[in-house]
């Protein structure tokens, strides 16, 4: 199998490919720089830096941390293997707003930003396809920190 | 649907003294304490007692230990007020009054042959834990075990040991999620609703123990039932402030229901419209 063709085998396989037509993994497999791998403590992006790419995880695990001076970091939450890390490149003014940090040796697939929007501009089924995957990754991630908020573990009544 | 509890011959009224045999720090508010059973104590997963430090008050606490072992009852317990505050303040030697127990089980036999699936919320991981015992000793009645844990930080989490005991079981998927953590935690973070859809289980094959919190509660249900987990598959524990313990004060009723006469322990399906699932 040549080197494409495995690496479309390979993100058609990716969780978040789930449900993609043949045709749109292929388009998507455009738009991939390569796999990149991690090590320990290794920072992926950070908050305020350009988010340019778009991560797919296929392995590892990637803590999502925010620093408040007084505070010092904290993780809010953690994303691994089949997960997407960060949307900021879908949105102007693609700046990262946290900091992604590795936990454990983390690998995945890095999307060029700008060619993922082109191709969603271009291709209307895959960019309605790939806003509504956003759509809905934002929205769990909406009602899990208004759950934290409520603070689920709260002393009752 | 869970029968009711028969009350116990005893007086069900009258605490009986037993004495403090052991003791351990399990978080900076948390504790657990272990008591000789004057005669052999039988109870069943999911059960309490009322503890009775003298001169205080008395208070609903579950049984967290293992069922199997009848000559200790073990008791983990959270300090909120004056009573618990009491039971964190006694020492080995000193005595507290029993009086149970009480309750429904965990229905053990209906997850028989099907997957287990227990999501444990804060200190709900201690009335849940004689289950997990029951469970791990007889892991051959079960299909698939799966134990889900949240609470709100890394120094929230009690029985880190056993924890790292069960996870280390290849016939356990044990996940462990805390909401936020300090940078450099290797762990988990997030909610624990969030674990349930990529643990290992068959939702229609599988039973549901779930504990915690009443809001952490109806949000897990929420994720099971959004996995296809029938309603009458799924039971929760509602440990909400009781005083007699045998249904005669109406402190912990809702609806027709006495918590502490036909709970803690209830099907979901029998008590779902007093639980309502609201959007946040
Ligand atoms: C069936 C059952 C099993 C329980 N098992 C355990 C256990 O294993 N370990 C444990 O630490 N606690 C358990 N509890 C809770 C425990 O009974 C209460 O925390 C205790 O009664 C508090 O008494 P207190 O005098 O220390 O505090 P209080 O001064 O009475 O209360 C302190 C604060 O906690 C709130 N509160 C008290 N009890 C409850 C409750 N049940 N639900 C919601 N809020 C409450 C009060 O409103 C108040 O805000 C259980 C409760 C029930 C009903």
């Amino acid at each position: 199998m040549s080197e494409k063709k495995e690496l479309v085998a390979e993100l058609a396989r990716h969780p978040f490919m789930r449900g993609f037509a043949p045709e749109a993994v292929e388009r998507m497999a455009e738009c991939v720089e390569g796999i990149r791998e991690w090590d320990e403590d290794a920072l992926i992006f950070r908050a305020g830096g350009e988010a340019d790419m778009c991560y797919l995880v296929r392995g590892g695990e990637v803590a999502i941390e925010i620093h408040s001076p007084g505070v010092g970091s904290r993780i809010v939450q953690t994303v691994s293997h089949g997960q997407v890390l960060g949307w900021s490149w879908l949105f102007e003014p693609h700046q990262w707003a946290f900091d992604a940090r590795v936990l454990t040796p983390a690998s995945a697939f890095v999307l060029r930003g700008e060619a993922v929007r082109k191709c969603m501009d271009e291709h209307h089924d895959l960019g309605y396809l790939m806003m509504s995957r956003f759509a809905g990754l934002i929205a769990a991630r909406l009602q899990a920190t208004r759950l934290q908020l409520l603070d689920l573990y709260a002393s009752r009544d | 649907m869970q029968a009711v509890t028969e009350l116990p011959t005893i007086n069900p009224m009258a605490p009986v003294p037993h004495e403090v045999v052991g003791k351990r720090r399990e978080t900076y508010d948390t504790m657990t304490l272990e008591l000789a059973a004057p005669e052999p104590f039988e109870s069943r997963p999911g059960q309490f007692n009322m503890l009775y430090p003298f001169g205080i008050g008395e208070c609903a606490i579950s049984i967290s230990g293992d069922p199997s072992r009848t000559d200790r009852i073990v008791h983990t317990i959270r300090d909120v007020g004056a009573v618990t505050h009491a039971l964190h303040a006694l020492d080995i030697g000193d005595h507290v009054g029993v009086r149970g127990p009480f309750g429904t089980p965990w229905p053990m036999e209906a997850a028989e042959g099907k997957d287990l699936v227990i999501v444990a919320g804060g200190i709900g991981l201690a009335p849940v834990r004689p289950a997990i015992y029951e469970a791990l000793n007889h892991r051959d009645r079960y299909e698939q075990f799966v134990l889900l844990y949240g609470a709100r930080s890394p120094e929230d989490l009690v029985y880190l040991d056993e924890i790292k005991e069960w996870r280390s079981r290849f016939d356990a998927h044990v996940d462990v999620s805390v909401d936020s953590a300090p940078s450099g935690y290797r762990g988990s973070v997030g909610v624990v609703t969030r674990l349930i859809p990529s643990a290992d289980f068959d939702p229609e094959h599988a039973v549901a123990f779930v504990i915690g919190p009443e809001i952490m509660m109806r949000f897990s249900v929420t994720e099971l039932r959004a996995l296809g987990m029938p309603r009458d598959q799924i039971y929760i524990s509602m440990e909400r402030n009781m005083q007699c313990a045998v249904g005669f004060c109406g402190h912990c009723q809702f609806g027709n229901t006495f918590v502490c006469r036909d709970g803690a322990v209830f099907c979901y399906d029998d008590i779902h419209s007093y639980l309502p699932i609201k959007e946040v």
